[in-house]
């Protein structure tokens, strides 16, 4: 089994502070530059100046999705090292990834406004979202950077590593938080893109790119997986009872999956709601199986 | 009939040892060896052989059987 010592955990844990730190100064950047764009863009004003310093925005935003990614590599680093789930992981967790997905969320509505500034039509509902947006960055950055400190203390007082398992429970775990997130969040979307799609285009790209950046979290804690496990005989992945959970809940998958699909092949075929988009069945029968997948093998492993 | 076992009496007779040494000690999650000791789970003969060895006990010693 692959194995991790302190040095690194340390590295990344302190990589993370500091990107933090950065970010979080970067953020106040974004906050000061919006409150000064705001008014200028709502009246379609000259931007002149304002206009180069926005450069610096789409650059945080570069700069974001990176630490980011590093974030979520030190979260699973704790969680193996320290072999414990607390509230405050399952919070940074949750809201990692939201304001993951924030990150494009922010590139699309900034490319918005843009756009409309130019057509000469009202932001002021974009910019709202732009700010809700900008707070779930903060929340997430202030209580990752608050950890990775505590976390650094910690690694400072304890001496000794604490004794490994044989068998992954953290990954198994934070894996299936993650999907049931990832899951949910995609079924969201895909209903509200359906809706949206009923009025404007909706492109088959901007659906299949959408979906990928929402899949992607639960992409990467399954290739970290897979990487702690490249080593092992594909029979001891999980242990007896890890098995016989994802198993029961694979079969219950299928069982809810067949219906569901079926149910929706007949109204994409009866019903005109679905003419403008057909291609919608693909991200619903994805994000239904990995939410009802995720959510059984968590109630099974934890409940039974 | 269902399977009862001794696993926490065996776990604080043998030292205070933690779930989590013990599923160590076996190979296993320490959920599993939570949801072996709350009867939720009936392990392989092979589990229930490895857990009777790492108290160096007879497995009958660690699990027996419950009539309904």
């Amino acid at each position: 089994m692959f194995r991790f010592n302190k040095k690194i955990v340390r590295l990344f844990t302190f990589t993370t502070l500091i990107l933090g730190i950065i970010s979080l100064l970067w953020l106040i950047y974004d906050y000061v530059l919006y409150k000064q764009l705001k008014p200028v863009i709502l009246s379609f004003g000259e931007l002149g100046r304002l206009e180069v310093l926005a450069g610096f925005v789409w650059l945080s935003f570069l700069f974001m999705f990176m630490v980011h990614v590093i974030a979520g590599i030190t979260v699973l680093l704790h969680l193996r090292y320290f072999r414990k789930i607390r509230p405050i992981n399952i919070v940074i967790v949750i809201l990692g990834i939201t304001s993951f997905l924030a990150v494009f969320s922010d590139w699309a509505i900034l490319g918005d406004i843009g756009k409309e500034f130019e057509m000469g039509w009202d932001t002021s509902g974009e910019w709202t979202i732009l700010y809700i947006l900008l707070g779930i960055h903060a929340v997430f950055l202030l209580l990752m950077t608050g950890m990775s400190a505590g976390t650094l203390r910690r690694l400072k007082e304890s001496a000794t590593e604490k004794p490994r398992g044989q068998k992954e429970e953290m990954v198994f775990t934070v894996e299936q938080y993650v999907g049931l997130i990832c899951g949910f969040i995609g079924l969201v979307w895909t209903v509200f893109a359906l809706v949206l799609s009923q009025r404007f285009e909706v492109s088959y790209y901007h659906m299949l790119f959408t979906s990928i950046m929402i899949i992607l979290p639960y992409g990467l804690v399954v290739l970290y997986w897979f990487f702690l496990k490249i080593n092992e005989k594909i029979g001891e992945w999980y242990d007896e009872k890890q098995s016989r959970d994802v198993y029961r809940a694979g079969f219950i998958t299928l069982v809810i999956t067949i219906p569901v699909m079926l149910v929706l092949f007949l109204v994409i075929h009866n019903d005109a709601l679905f003419i403008r988009g057909h291609y919608f069945w693909f991200p619903f029968l994805i994000f239904t199986s990995l939410s009802v997948f995720s959510l059984l093998t968590l109630i099974y492993y934890r409940g039974t | 009939m269902k399977l009862g076992n001794n696993i926490r009496r065996l776990r604080f007779d043998q030292g205070d040892i933690s779930q989590e040494m013990l599923a160590n000690g076996v190979g296993v999650t320490r959920q599993t060896i939570h949801s072996i000791e709350k009867g939720k789970f009936v392990p392989s003969a092979l589990l229930a052989f490895k857990i009777a060895l790492f108290f160096k006990t007879p497995v009958d010693q660690v699990f027996f059987f419950i009539a309904e």
